[in-house]
Order: C-alpha cells, then sequence, then structure tokens
C-alpha cells in the first residue's frame, strides 16, 4: 500500500471514531462499532489471531486473597479451630456451595458461578498450596514483584509474561494488553504494554478542528517515528502504540459488554478483554486487577464482596466471550500470598505463604492439582507452619511453567522464560489423567488440643 | 552540555512542580542555577492560612471532598513554597493513607498532617502518625489488642515508611518476621471512638504490657510510649539513614545514589529525620544539575496536571475535573493510592491508556473553555493562551509554544513535528492552540 494511501487510512480510521460536539464545554461522543464476533478488523496491526490459539487472561487478586475462605477445607477441624485456625472467621460448611467429586471442600458462598461451572463445564482447575518456595516473604510488595517477574532476589525490569511475548510476539504492539494500569507481568524487553483501560475511548482525543487534519496527525506520526533513547524513547513509543492501536482496538468495541458497570472494576476490565478477544485481536496476554484482599480487618464482608466481584465478572466474562474464541481462552487467578491460619482477633487474617491458584476455561481439565499443605500446627510452636503460615507445596512458577508450555504450545518455552524447568501441572486437556482427590501432606490428624 | 534554560528548567521541575515562563526567563537572567537552588530553598514555609483549604464536611461528602482536592491541586500547583510542596507530595507517597480504608475527612486530616510536617522532623513524623485517627484506621491500628496483635502496620512501618526489607548497600534483612510480631505488640491498645467523629484514645486494657524483643533490643513496656519507643528503635537501625534519604534523592534527582553519597545524605539526615536538611542536601547536591539527571524522569500524572495548572495559570482544577479524572482515568488520585506502597513511578506511567486519559484532560484545559472568541466571557478566558496566538507568528509559535510550557528546549524531532503542523493550513487561534497541544503530548512534555 502507498505511504499517502496508509496515512489516509490510519487517519480515516481514528477519525471514524470520534464525533465532537463542537463549541464550548461541548463533550464528546463515540460512535458504536461492529456489533459482536464483528469480523476481522481492516487495518488490523498483524494477522487476526488465529481461533485455537491459547488465550491467558491473568486476573490479580491483589493483597493476598485468603485461600482458606475460597476453597474451603470444610471437613478440617483446623480450619475451624479458635486457637490455631480461622474461628469465628471460618465459613460454615452449610453455606459454602459444594463443588461435585471434590470431597472435603466447599466454595465460598459469594462463588456461586464458579461453583456452578465446577459442576456443569468440569472447566474450573484449583492448584493447591501454590507459593514461594525459595524465599519466605511476607511483604505484599516483594511477593507481588517475585511472582510477576518469576526472578528472585534482583531487581527485573521484566514480567514473566513479556519475557515470553519478547520471543513469540516480537515487537508486536498489542501483544500485551493490561486492562487497568501497566501491569508489570506483561512488561518486555521489546514489548510495550499496550493500556486499554476502555476500548471505546481508545485513542489520542483532539480537537474538531484538528480530528480530521493530516498535518495533525502528522505532527503525532514525526513524535511516534523520532530516533530517542531512554525514557524518552519509551514516551515516544506510547505515542506510536496510542496512534496505531487505536485502528486495532476501536472497532472492537460493543458498547453492550460494558454498559452499567462500574469502571475499572473488574467486570468492566474483563468486559474489555472480551470485546478484543472476540474481535481476534493478536493478543496472546491480558492482565487485570482486583484490589482489596488484604483482609486484616473485616474479612468476612470484605472478602465476600470481593470474590462476589470475582465472580461476577468471570460469569459476564465468559457469556461476553464469543462462541469461536470461547474454547481459547483461560482465566488464571493469583494473589501474591495466602493469609495465615490463625484469626488475628481483630476480624481478619495476616499475610500468609501457600495459596490458591483458580484457572478457569474450556482448556481447562476440571480437577484439584497439588497437594494441600497441612493445616495441623504440629503443636503449640507450629513446626507445620512458617510463624503461622503454610508451607507452600507447590513452586508458583510450576503453574506459570505449565500455563507458557500451553500459550507457546512449546515444550521449551517456560523455561526459556523462567530460567530453568519446572515440574508442571496436567492441567490443560489432553494431557495425562488428572490427579484426583486432592492429596493432602502431611495429613491433619484428628482434632485434638496440642499440649500446652 | 545543558543551557542555563534547561538547568533552570529543570530546577523548577525536581524542587517543585515546574517552571512558567516567567520563571524561566528569571532564572537564565540572573545566570545561575545555583542561586535559584538557593533562593527556592530559602522561601519561608507557608501553613494553613495560605493553604486555604475548605472543610470536608462529613465523612463521605464527595461534593466538599472535591474541593479539597480542587484546592489541593491548586497549592501544589501555585504554593508559595515549591519545595515545601514537592516535599510534602513525596512524603504522601512514602507515608501512605488512602480513601480505599479511610473516609474523606480522614484523608483531607492526613493531607495536612503531612503538610504541616514536610520540613519537619521524621522521626516526630512516624511517631505522631503511629497513632492518628486515619493511620489507625488504614492499618488496623484500632484493631490490635493484645488479645489478638495485628501485623499490618509494624509491617508497613519498617518495610515502606522507614527502613526497606533491605539495606540498600549491603542487601541484609533488615528485620525478621518475629521482630514484626513483637513490634505489632508494642503498638496494642490504641482504639478510635463510636460513634464519629473517631477519636484516639489509648485503653491500657487493649495494651499487652510484657516486655517486648525486637530489632536487636530489649523494650520493657513503656505503655503509652510503647509506639514513640518502636519510632526510637527503629531511628537507631543502619537502614533508618539509608532508607528515607534514598527516597527522597530518586525522587528529586531521579537517579540512584552512589553509596557514598547515600552516606553523606545518612549523616544530614540523622536519628531525628531532619526532612528539610535532607532535602537541602540533596538540591545542593552536583548530581542534580549533572546532565545525567535533566531531561530524563517521567512525570507522574499528579506532575502533569499541575504543570498544567501552572503554565496555563489556572487556578481552580474544577474544571479539570481532577476529582474524578485523576483515580478513574490516570490511577493517581492524591485520594486513592491503590494501595500502602503508594503509586507506580517512571515508565510504568508510559501506557497508551495514560495517553488516552492525558489528551482527553487536554479538552477542557485547551479547548472547551476557551475557544479564543470573542463572545468568551471574560472569567472563562484563558489568557496564556490568547497570549500565545496574539503574541506569535507562524514561524514563532513553536518557540513561543515551548517557552509557554515551561521547557527550555525539544528533541528536533518534536520541533520539526510541530513546525510542519504549524506551517500548514491556516493560522489562527487554534492552530496555535493545536501546536501546544501537540508539544503537550510529547515525548519532550512527559520525560524532563
Amino acid at each position: 500500500m502507498p505511504e499517502t494511501e496508509e496515512l489516509a487510512r490510519r487517519h480515516f480510521l481514528r477519525s471514524l471514531g470520534t464525533i465532537a460536539l463542537g463549541g464550548v464545554g461541548g463533550g464528546l461522543v463515540f460512535r458504536a462499532f461492529g456489533g459482536p464476533g464483528a469480523g476481522a478488523i481492516e487495518g488490523m496491526l498483524g494477522d487476526p489471531l488465529p481461533t485455537g490459539t491459547p488465550i491467558l487472561v491473568l486476573v490479580d487478586v491483589n493483597g493476598g486473597n485468603d485461600d482458606l475462605s475460597t476453597l474451603v477445607p470444610i471437613d478440617d477441624a483446623w480450619y475451624y479451630d479458635k486457637t490455631y485456625g480461622h474461628g469465628s472467621l471460618a465459613i460454615p460448611p452449610a453455606s459454602t456451595r459444594l463443588p461435585a467429586g471434590l470431597p472435603g471442600y466447599g466454595l465460598h458462598p459469594s462463588l456461586t458461578w464458579l461453583a456452578e461451572r465446577w459442576n456443569t463445564h468440569h472447566d474450573v482447575a484449583f492448584v493447591l498450596g501454590v507459593g514461594q518456595t525459595e524465599t519466605q516473604e511476607f511483604s505484599h510488595f516483594v511477593s507481588e514483584s517475585t511472582w510477576r517477574t518469576c526472578v528472585i532476589g534482583r531487581r527485573e525490569p521484566t514480567g514473566f509474561l513479556g519475557r515470553f511475548n519478547d520471543r513469540v510476539h516480537p515487537g508486536s504492539l498489542v501483544a500485551a494488553i493490561s486492562l487497568a494500569g501497566l501491569h508489570p507481568a506483561l512488561v518486555g524487553h521489546d514489548i510495550h504494554v499496550l493500556g486499554v483501560p476502555r476500548v471505546e475511548e481508545f485513542g489520542i482525543q483532539a480537537s474538531w478542528q484538528w480530528r480530521n487534519d493530516d498535518a495533525y496527525w502528522g505532527a503525532y506520526d514525526q513524535m511516534a517515528a523520532a530516533a530517542l533513547t531512554g525514557n524518552l524513547g519509551a514516551a515516544s513509543q506510547m505515542i506510536r502504540q496510542t496512534l496505531d492501536a487505536p485502528a486495532t482496538i476501536r472497532p472492537a468495541a460493543v458498547p453492550s459488554l460494558d454498559a452499567g458497570l462500574e469502571r475499572g472494576s473488574l467486570a468492566w476490565q474483563l468486559a474489555q478483554a472480551a470485546m478484543l478477544i472476540n474481535a481476534g485481536v493478536p493478543c496472546q496476554t491480558y492482565a487485570g486487577v482486583l484490589d482489596g484482599f488484604d483482609t486484616h480487618t473485616n474479612q468476612l464482608t470484605a472478602q465476600a464482596t470481593q470474590l462476589s466481584n470475582v465472580d461476577t465478572a468471570l460469569d459476564l466474562f465468559f457469556r461476553a466471550l464469543s462462541e469461536q474464541r470461547r474454547r481459547d481462552v483461560c482465566v488464571l487467578l493469583h494473589s501474591e500470598f495466602g493469609r495465615q491460619v490463625t484469626a488475628n482477633g481483630s476480624g481478619g487474617t495476616d499475610h500468609g505463604q501457600a495459596g490458591l491458584n483458580i484457572l478457569v476455561g474450556p482448556p481447562v481439565a476440571g480437577a484439584a492439582y497439588g497437594e494441600a499443605p497441612t493445616l495441623d500446627p504440629g503443636g503449640p510452636t507450629r513446626p507445620n507452619r512458617i510463624w503461622d503460615a503454610r508451607i507452600p507445596t507447590s513452586d508458583f512458577r510450576s503453574v506459570f511453567a505449565t500455563i507458557l508450555t500451553w500459550l507457546g504450545d512449546d515444550p521449551g518455552i517456560s523455561s526459556e522464560v523462567l530460567g530453568r524447568t519446572f515440574e508442571e501441572f496436567p492441567v490443560f486437556k489432553g494431557g495425562p489423567p488428572q490427579p484426583h482427590p486432592v492429596r493432602v501432606r502431611n495429613p491433619s490428624t484428628p482434632r485434638r488440643r496440642p499440649a500446652p | 552540555m545543558a543551557t542555563t534554560a534547561e538547568r533552570v528548567a529543570h530546577i523548577w521541575r525536581r524542587l517543585g512542580f515546574g517552571p512558567t515562563r516567567a520563571d524561566i526567563e528569571v532564572g537564565v537572567a540572573s545566570g545561575d542555577p545555583a542561586g535559584l537552588v538557593e533562593e527556592l530553598l530559602a522561601r519561608p514555609p507557608t501553613g494553613a492560612a495560605a493553604w486555604a483549604f475548605p472543610p470536608v464536611t462529613a465523612e463521605w461528602d464527595w461534593t466538599s471532598a472535591s474541593r479539597f482536592v480542587e484546592r489541593h491541586f491548586a497549592n501544589m500547583a501555585h504554593g508559595a513554597n515549591p519545595v515545601q510542596e514537592r516535599t510534602a507530595w513525596i512524603l504522601q507517597g512514602l507515608v501512605v493513607v488512602s480513601a480505599e480504608g479511610v473516609n474523606y475527612q480522614q484523608m483531607a486530616g492526613h493531607t495536612v498532617f503531612l503538610r504541616d510536617r514536610a520540613f519537619a522532623s521524621y522521626k516526630a513524623l512516624l511517631r505522631d502518625v503511629s497513632t492518628t485517627a486515619a493511620m489507625l484506621e488504614y492499618l488496623s491500628g484500632d484493631k490490635n489488642t493484645r488479645f489478638h496483635p495485628n501485623e499490618n502496620f509494624a509491617r508497613e512501618l519498617c518495610e515502606l515508611f522507614s527502613l526497606g526489607p533491605v539495606h540498600p548497600v549491603t542487601g541484609e534483612k533488615n528485620y525478621t518476621e518475629d521482630d514484626i510480631k513483637e513490634m505489632a505488640r508494642a503498638h496494642t491498645g490504641w482504639r478510635l471512638t463510636w460513634p464519629p467523629p473517631r477519636q484516639v484514645l489509648f485503653d491500657p486494657w487493649y495494651h499487652d504490657s510484657g516486655t517486648k524483643e525486637y530489632l536487636g533490643g530489649v523494650h520493657p513496656d513503656a505503655g503509652v510510649n510503647d509506639a514513640a519507643q518502636v519510632i526510637e528503635a527503629i531511628t537507631q537501625h543502619p537502614s533508618w539513614a539509608a532508607f528515607v534519604p534514598e527516597y527522597f534523592y530518586r525522587e528529586i534527582v531521579g537517579l540512584d545514589p552512589a553509596p557514598a553519597v547515600l552516606a553523606e545524605l545518612g549523616d544530614v539526615f540523622g536519628p531525628e529525620g531532619d526532612l528539610r536538611a535532607l532535602v537541602e542536601a540533596i538540591a545542593r547536591r552536583p548530581e542534580l544539575l549533572s546532565d545525567a539527571a535533566i531531561g530524563t524522569r517521567v512525570k507522574s500524572p499528579v506532575e502533569l496536571v499541575c504543570g498544567l495548572m501552572r503554565i496555563l495559570e489556572i487556578q481552580d482544577a474544577s474544571w479539570l475535573g481532577v476529582m474524578w479524572r485523576m483515580g478513574s482515568r490516570f490511577g493517581q488520585h492524591p485520594f486513592f493510592a491503590p494501595n500502602v506502597s503508594g503509586w507506580p513511578s517512571g515508565t510504568a506511567w508510559l501506557h497508551a491508556g495514560h495517553l488516552v486519559a492525558w489528551s482527553d484532560l487536554l479538552m477542557p484545559a485547551l479547548w472547551w473553555r476557551d475557544s479564543g472568541g470573542s463572545d468568551v466571557p471574560a472569567e472563562q478566558r484563558v489568557q496564556p493562551l490568547r497570549d500565545l496566538y496574539a503574541g506569535s507568528t507562524r514561524t514563532s509559535v513553536v518557540d513561543n509554544a515551548i517557552s509557554l510550557a515551561g521547557l527550555a528546549g525539544v528533541t528536533p524531532s518534536t520541533r520539526a513535528a510541530l513546525e510542519a503542523f504549524a506551517g500548514a493550513g491556516s493560522w489562527n487561534h487554534a492552530r496555535a492552540v493545536g501546536v501546544l497541544h501537540l508539544l503537550l503530548c510529547s515525548p519532550d512534555w512527559f520525560v524532563n
């Protein structure tokens, strides 16, 4: 395509998206595009993602979700223990939602959709006892940095998904889409994360006088093409992305999918992801965030609210996905750590170690994986715990390695990205038979009070 | 080698929220960037009367909270002591309380609390903040009892407010989990009254009166003074003299301090944590005016908005919609830090969503309020925009826009882009403002 024609096409696509209400104080309105599952987008950056290509939607459940009250060990007396367990914060067995075929466990009452999904679709995986096995880190921020970079003990600018995209989608402007701010797990050496807070509004805003002016957009093009280095270069790259990506992003907008949702909520974030996935945007890695799981106090209410937000968001997300694309999508719910076993007495729990990963989506072979760390403290000095936290039984990188192998359809990719090999779980369909039921390391003895 | 104008502009950005055209002209005329540093450091501190914060009338009153936040932006942009404004804002990202956990009244109180102490003792600040209603509620201090110690505040006090997880030079772990648990015991007993307004009280019934062992020392119970005793022990820790000085150095200079520099700054900071002396020492470091520091730092959203308010002489931030835009669009609302570690920094801001949000904020600032016509009411006029057009030709507008934006210069690619646009089509108010709009979306504006 001749350069001038290409420029004109880009300007057309940019201007297509916005109609100004002229005059002082006028607002902007946006024209609705396309519809669910609209066909290939003209001018898309790169070829549409072929159907059958795995897509990961990482949901960063931020703050340290209390996994014990998410997938509740309803038969374990230690969880209910007033001295060494959750005591009054424990979720009573009767109020949990029972996942069929997973004896001894009940899901938090807020997870209505997830329980139903487990029972009807058999594509929900729980990986138990996940945590950081090489370090014992109780800090949110160190722990977050470790799992997002998968690098321990030194500063690392790239995230594990960024390094994946460096290898699989080098140079792409849309391979890593962050749905809230800029998610560090997506940052690569060559990949610039595309922040898409809202598909429908995505693009540089311009005054009506210049919206269709070639010289105006030409100036942006020049700044985006500048040979700058360091942070200036990163800013120039930001302009390039924001200039070029709307032609790919905006036509994916389906206003009905985020209508009525709270801006920035997890449901909102996943609605944006659904639009982009349905449109075939060539991106395998999306990341969203939900804060609010650091439940030092008020845990019963706070966790119920946030898990309900997760449940609703997942429900809306999978319903929003087109039939064609839904089968390629896996959502991973990951938190920086679980929480301590003993309630802290102020209505909450403090930072723990071992936690829970949840994977859901048609590619997932529904089952529980891994080993549940014992809840038995082992005595008054709690030798079975790190202070009061359960000891992880699986390194979090085993889960990530599993996902990377699936995403890249390449058995070597995970060790390239993570720097070494990790045992992988047969979480994705097509693998060996699933481990079932849950194995428990150091199984709890029948309830007894430790000797004083 | 940076020019005098570039150094002057740089000083205003790092010690304040950016220069106006007049600031650069005055600084260049004096020919003495180091003198400008001294002039800014010598400005008398401002206080509550000058800040003129309107009250937040109820715990969750959005309207009065909006007026407070708008005033906060006006103070940061136009305050008579830019260094104090800058220091207070750095503190707001360091000693974090967020409306994710407390109400708007408490956020307003915390904002003023930090501003009051911007030039004071950091040790005293930490001692006081340990028992403010806002911090007690935000980090669960009011739920921390001898029956069930809650580690939340103790952990963040060490990790985020005072020491960091490891020593920045030696890499040694600064504290253990046992230290955290023991310090949590020392902080027990602080409660908040109910119903609102919530008052702080120390209730010995809830306080753990045993001896505590933390940070290598055995600390007999000091009752109501136990919290202060924790701060005392923290100030004796080797990382006390490193963590906050390094944090401020990075914020102001934008580089990592060399170990020898950090040691010097630690001495200046001292056991009392003299914030004013620390900021002065950093401002006088030769690295601040080095080429490595100039033109390299990514502005945060708050810095972008305050800089814009300065150059366009915007006093009333309400028409920029800061109360609703800064959180939902930018992710940096002064009342809504996402978590206790504050906000991201550096290239974390340079993503497409950021430029989308910024170009959207420029619409009311540059276009909606004042079209440049004679029919626009006087109170709506944005005079610097009118002056830009009236005082420029299409050949001079780029230089005039650069100077209006408080930039001492721009990269050749940005200049060429602006000149091409300025030279195209008809010459009018919209083109002049268009040049400025493009400049405010250039790499040179985001990074400097």
